[in-house]
């Protein structure tokens, strides 16, 4: 589980434009969205479908789908891990 | 014709860095955002600044904002992302970034900015359009004061190709060298004279003619040097079927 | 009270007719060429994300050296220019503006040229190619085109481009810039938002639903709107038979987000009011909105907050169910659009609508008589968060 969260980081840290934020202290129970959480919004999950499809084969087809896939790092390092076809 | 008073202008060549923006906004809170937005946040900020205008607090203040080429590292991140891994894993975010009014969409969000926004996109005619709409903005009362924005980037492909097919390009680029520079320029204009105020711009006037003169200098580069001078001034700039004239004079406090 | 601003002629080309009388007709009944474009469009998508697409005929009569986006706005404007039975020759002596929306017209989407460029095979076509995107302002060539000499002005603010040049164009001519404005919007069917709109999840495989409920995107679009707005003088010196009024024109920004519009509308709502107030009239006598409703989630809920809040009770129509999503041409085919409904006193339905969402608190519109309507509105919101609308009339008694 720790590996694929970490993997999913540097994803996110290589793909999306963050402005230089540190990701190291995010874990499992953290979000990915909100300012609460690693501070991506709306524009950046597409670009995290994007990016998921790209590196695992692993299609969202939209934001409702999305919406549960992205709770927080450790539903995302689930759902790629049951379902990753790379 | 429109009058207007100039309270603050700023220009710049080249490209805005962190630093630049220490005064102004967090570099991280810039985050997507194109280069060449940046450029134009960052003189946006500056002419603001000059016109005593706090950046931080939401204003209806109108946004005429004058591309060039557009924003062209998003389109060209777009296509390479296309080229790159096929239609279906192309960039959203590019896409999104790609779209003539994002720098309108950056400098409104940066600064909030809520009132009437227009993007126009000729090239070298831009400018004096955005002029007009701003004078616009202003005599309707949609807002009693307008930030014009000049806001431009390198197309790779023409820096290749110019060089290469000279004669081609000779009769629509203003100098070989002057569009593989990045630069920008914002302005600051009211409807009434503030404490701020430096010009009084007037009679501007714009119209397409068959006369083909060349100029070597863009209308708002031409224009940010007059205003440097400090003096009255008459801008005239003919190119490519176009004329622009500007009249202004140094802002004089009535006593 | 200022003068109004009169619409002298219109014209309209998109994917449900190739006039404005031909476009307003299919509006009634839905009719309206929707396919896959793959024979318009290289792309891997092209098999399963259908378009709404201009005539192929039309298409094919573009002249050879001329954009195919300057070739619709041409086709809508001679349209506007004949039935304004005003003599070229006259207009040329006259102070006459141009003001265009566009995106892909104005926009770097040479991806051939480009794709050349990234393998190093640049070639002179390639190369002409570039030359002739840079000599390219869609407002000057308009201009050039039919020998004015007044201003021009290639508006490149998004999906709110065609509102917006009719919006400038009336103030060009009330503040005595013009004495007359050619003025809308046009754009093409273009690989780069094709797939753009795709990969942002807001396109939709199936037929666009506006206001639905089960709505799930929008279907892109293209062709052209133009009208020729003149002043009073000129009203009166050419014996012009209005087509209607340009009665107020808002813009404003949400400042909210790069591509999700503010969820309570209020942009909308501050242009709106504004051009409420330029018109001097108020929301009930407005009688009916053409809303930008392109189906998407975020764009049919926003819009709906702000209609619920400034135009409570207006009938909604939202036309893109039968002429697609033309991104800078949609302000001025609606616009076009909402005059003719206007003129005909008949409010077509609202294609493609199929069931209510509560949280949009009203159905849109089914095909209805109107009595007596004078005014309606008509609205656009662009990706960057800029709102625009119109207040359009035809002679009655607010007129």
């Amino acid at each position: 589980m720790q590996q694929m969260i970490n993997e999913i980081k540097d994803m996110i840290a290589q793909g999306i434009d963050l402005g230089g934020a540190d990701l190291s202290s995010f874990g499992e129970n953290d979000a990915i969205f909100g300012e609460q959480g690693m501070g991506l919004d709306s524009l950046d999950a597409v670009e995290l479908i994007m990016l998921i499809q790209k590196k695992y084969g692993i299609t969202i087809e939209n934001m409702q789908q999305g919406r549960e896939v992205f709770k927080n790092l450790g539903t995302l390092a689930r759902y790629i891990q049951e379902n990753r076809k790379k | 014709m429109y009058k207007m008073y100039l309270d603050g202008y700023a220009t710049l060549t080249g490209v805005a860095t962190a630093e630049d923006f220490a005064p102004y906004l967090e570099w991280r809170s810039l985050r997507r955002m194109e280069g060449m937005a940046k450029d134009a946040l960052l003189c946006s900020c500056r002419a603001l600044e000059q016109a005593g205008i706090d950046i931080k607090i939401p204003k209806d203040m109108g946004l005429s904002i004058a591309v060039g080429g557009g924003a062209l590292e998003s389109t060209c991140k777009f296509m390479d992302s296309i080229l790159a891994d096929g239609d279906e894993l192309s960039s959203p975010t590019a896409f999104a970034g790609s779209v003539h009014n994002s720098t309108g969409l950056a400098l409104s969000l940066s600064l909030h900015l809520q009132g009437p926004c227009v993007t126009i996109g000729q090239f070298d005619f831009s400018f004096p359009a955005a002029l007009l709409t701003a004078g616009q903005f202003l005599q309707s009362g949609a807002s009693t004061q307008a930030l014009v924005v000049v806001a431009d980037d390198v197309n790779p492909v023409l820096a290749d190709c110019a060089p290469q097919y000279s004669a081609q390009f000779q009769h629509i680029v203003r100098q070989l060298s002057g569009p593989f520079v990045r630069h920008s320029a914002a302005f600051v204009l009211s409807a009434k004279p503030t404490q701020y105020t430096q010009f009084e711009l007037k009679e501007i006037s714009f119209s397409r003619t068959n006369q083909d003169g060349k100029e070597t200098l863009p209308p708002a580069e031409k224009l940010a040097r007059l205003l440097a001078a400090g003096t009255s001034f008459e801008l005239h700039d003919l190119f490519a079927g176009a004329t622009f004239c500007l009249k202004g004079d140094p802002y004089v406090k009535p006593k | 009270m200022t003068a109004k601003i009169a619409v002298a002629g219109v014209g309209c080309v998109c994917a449900c007719g190739n006039s404005v009388r031909e476009c307003f007709e299919n509006s009634l009944t839905g009719k309206a060429r929707f396919a896959l474009p793959s024979h318009r469009v290289k792309s891997t998508y092209a098999a399963n994300y259908p378009v709404f697409l201009v005539d192929d005929a039309l298409v094919q009569s573009r002249p050879q050296d001329q954009e195919l986006s300057v070739h619709y706005f041409l086709t809508a404007a001679k349209e506007a220019l004949s039935q304004a039975a005003i003599p070229l020759e006259a207009l040329r002596r006259l102070r006459v503006g141009v003001i265009v929306g566009t995106s892909v017209d104005a926009s770097f989407h040479c991806f051939e040229t480009y794709k050349n460029w990234k393998e190093n095979n640049l070639s002179d076509k390639d190369a002409q190619t570039v030359a002739n995107y840079l000599s390219r302002s869609t407002a000057q060539t308009i201009s050039r085109y039919f020998g004015f000499t007044g201003p021009f002005q290639t508006v490149v603010t998004a999906c709110a481009s065609g509102t917006d040049a009719i919006g400038i164009g009336k103030n060009w001519i009330e503040h005595g810039i013009c004495d007359a404005v050619l003025c809308g919007g046009t754009d093409e069917i273009n690989l780069i938002p094709y797939d753009g709109f795709i990969r942002l999840l807001i396109a939709s495989k199936e037929r666009c639903r506006p206001f639905s409920k089960n709505r799930n995107g929008i279907n892109i679009g293209e062709g052209a709107g133009a009208l020729l707005l003149v002043s009073p003088e000129v009203q009166h010196h050419e014996h012009v038979s209005a087509v209607g009024y340009v009665l107020g024109y808002g813009n404003s920004c949400d400042a909210y987000h790069p591509t999700a519009p503010d969820p309570e509308g209020k942009g909308l709502q501050r242009a709106i009011s504004f051009a409420l107030k330029e018109a001097g009239v108020t929301a009930k006598d407005i009688a009916f909105v053409n809303a930008h409703g392109t189906a998407s989630q975020a764009n049919d809920a926003a819009e709906s907050v702000a209609f619920n809040k400034v135009l409570p009770q207006v009938p909604v129509w939202g036309s893109k169910g039968v002429t697609g999503h033309t991104l800078g041409a949609a302000g001025a085919v609606e616009a076009v659009l909402t005059l003719q409904a206007l003129r005909q006193q008949q409010l077509p339905p609202t294609i493609g609508f199929e069931e209510s969402d509560e949280n949009i608190g009203f159905s849109p519109s089914s095909s209805t008589k109107l009595s007596h309507a004078k005014i309606a509105l008509s609205d656009s919101l662009a990706f960057g968060g800029c709102n625009a609308a119109l207040v359009l009339g035809i002679e009655g008694e607010h007129v």
